[in-house]
């Protein structure tokens, strides 16, 4: 049993005085890190209440129920963000990675008191898979997101088409993982493989966006 | 693994396939100068789709023989139908007015629905909940099929008079017994198949007709589209699997649909 609480603020504190000497991108950044972390610690409470509420095992609970919450409580911020503020360009990504980021730091600290940290193996391939995976069905949203703005078809229909990509990315590495043999390790390399083929995409859209400009 | 979840597992392969073929093809129209919105919408129906084919297929083969709880397949499958919604609103422009008969209808038609797939597996919150994409889905088709008289009134009422009859025939099978119910249900494959048909034969119609109206093919070509889902709903065992073949042929038209869509330039 570990205290979230007690470790959101302890790893919070120091961010929160850093806000005070920080301006512009550096700030918008940490106060969506920030954000991030309180979203991961309030989607565990929802997978937790959903856990005892449908009697269903820690594992069912985390192959099943955390991408549907997680995904839709992450979300929340940056829809309440673009309610509030007219975005340019790329802002939604930027949002949206430090929620990601933020996200998967918290959860990754969380799993890491919990379990133990003794082998640099482990914790290697936690990072590098959870951490990622969060980042990445964040930058799936807000690629989703930019579409729909870019086109200015902004709908119900494509909030959620965007949302349910996330979800399903999220409850895919999470099913993979959930099992024994090369499915894990499969699982694993899923974050990854998808942030390549996702840099490419984004890289190709720029350029493509440069030549239009110019 | 049994014999039908290796067949399924065949079968979700080649729907992958078909599905990445359209994506792409998708992306390449979204490319294009005319015609974005509808673009966008449909493309990310189609990923949709084979997120939620990708995650049926590694359940099934990580998880064989077992029925799938409520999970984020169901989700993906929402919201592909809700995406669908979308570029049919597009397609009817800015016709906003309610058509009453064709939302009772929709209303009626899913709801009994809802309530055999509620019969049949005992899911009420994720049956009610995934039913209610399919409800404006239809409501908006019928409006379409309508508007552009894509279907005779004639045809109407023998498709529902058909329809109806399915459904009826389904409902008394859950009340018989275990000798009396196959044979009721087996009864109602044909006249499900041959509905299909009969949609199908439209659809094939529509689209290589030159002077068709505007969103016909893509109105009868996502009826075809929901009466498959509907009817693999409907069908068990092997029969599920035929069905899943059949949504696989769907999904081609459905893009070829679009593609005559969006050679019109009189859309937004």
């Amino acid at each position: 049993m570990i205290y979230a609480e007690n470790i959101l603020i302890c790893i919070a504190v120091p961010l929160v005085i850093a806000l005070m000497f920080l301006r512009g991108g550096g700030r918008k950044f940490v106060v969506t890190f920030l954000l991030g972390m309180v979203v991961c610690l309030l989607s565990a409470y929802m997978s937790g209440f959903c856990q005892n509420v449908f009697d269903l095992s820690a594992e069912e609970t985390s192959v099943f129920i955390s991408p549907i919450t997680e995904e839709i409580m992450k979300l929340l911020p940056i829809m309440f963000y673009l309610y509030i503020i007219e975005t340019k360009g790329e802002e939604i990504l930027f949002v949206s990675v430090g929620i990601g980021a933020g996200f998967a730091t918290f959860e990754n600290a969380c799993h890491i008191l919990s379990s133990g940290s003794q082998s640099l193996y482990y914790i290697l391939i936690r990072g590098a898979a959870v951490g990622v995976m969060h980042l990445v069905t964040m930058v799936v949203l807000a690629m989703g997101l930019n579409l729909l703005k870019d086109y200015k078809t902004f709908s119900l229909a494509g909030i959620l088409g965007a949302l349910s990509l996330a979800m399903t990315v999220h409850a895919l590495y999470n099913l993979l993982v959930s099992r024994t043999g090369a499915s894990t390790y499969i699982g694993y390399a899923f974050p990854l493989i998808l942030v390549v083929i996702f840099w490419l995409l984004r890289y190709l859209y720029l350029n493509k966006k440069a030549e239009k400009n110019s | 693994m049994s014999f039908e979840t290796v067949f399924g597992n065949i079968i979700s392969i080649l729907s992958l396939i078909v599905t990445v073929s359209i994506i792409i093809l998708s992306v390449k129209k979204l490319t294009e100068k005319k015609n974005k919105v509808l673009s966008v919408f449909f493309t990310f129906a189609m990923v949709s789709y084979f997120m939620s084919e990708v995650y049926y297929f590694a359940y099934n083969f990580l998880i064989p023989d077992t029925r799938m709880p409520f999970a984020a397949n169901e989700i993906a499958e929402a919201s592909m139908i809700l995406l669908l919604c979308a570029v049919l609103e597009t397609t009817l422009g800015k016709e906003r007015k309610i058509k009453i008969g064709a939302l009772i209808f929709s209303i009626v038609f899913i709801g009994i629905n809802i309530a055999l797939w509620i019969m049949w597996a005992d899911e009420w919150v994720k049956n009610i909940l995934f039913g209610l994409p399919y409800i404006y889905f239809l409501y908006l088709l019928i409006k379409g099929v309508f508007k552009t008289k894509a279907v005779k009134n004639t045809e109407i009422i023998i498709a529902a008079v058909l329809s109806t009859v399915i459904l009826v025939g389904e409902a008394v099978a859950i009340t018989l017994n275990d000798t009396v119910r196959p044979i009721v249900e087996i009864s109602c494959y044909p006249v499900m198949y041959i509905l299909w048909i009969f949609i199908l034969v439209k659809v094939i119609k529509s689209l290589r007709k030159e002077d068709a109206a505007q969103g016909e093919a893509i109105y009868l070509s996502f009826t075809l589209h929901i009466w498959t889902m509907l009817l693999m709903f409907m069908s068990g065992d092997i029969f599920y699997n035929i069905a899943n073949i059949m949504y696989i042929a769907v999904l081609p038209l459905m893009y070829l649909a679009f593609k005559k869509e969006l050679s019109k330039d009189d859309i937004r």
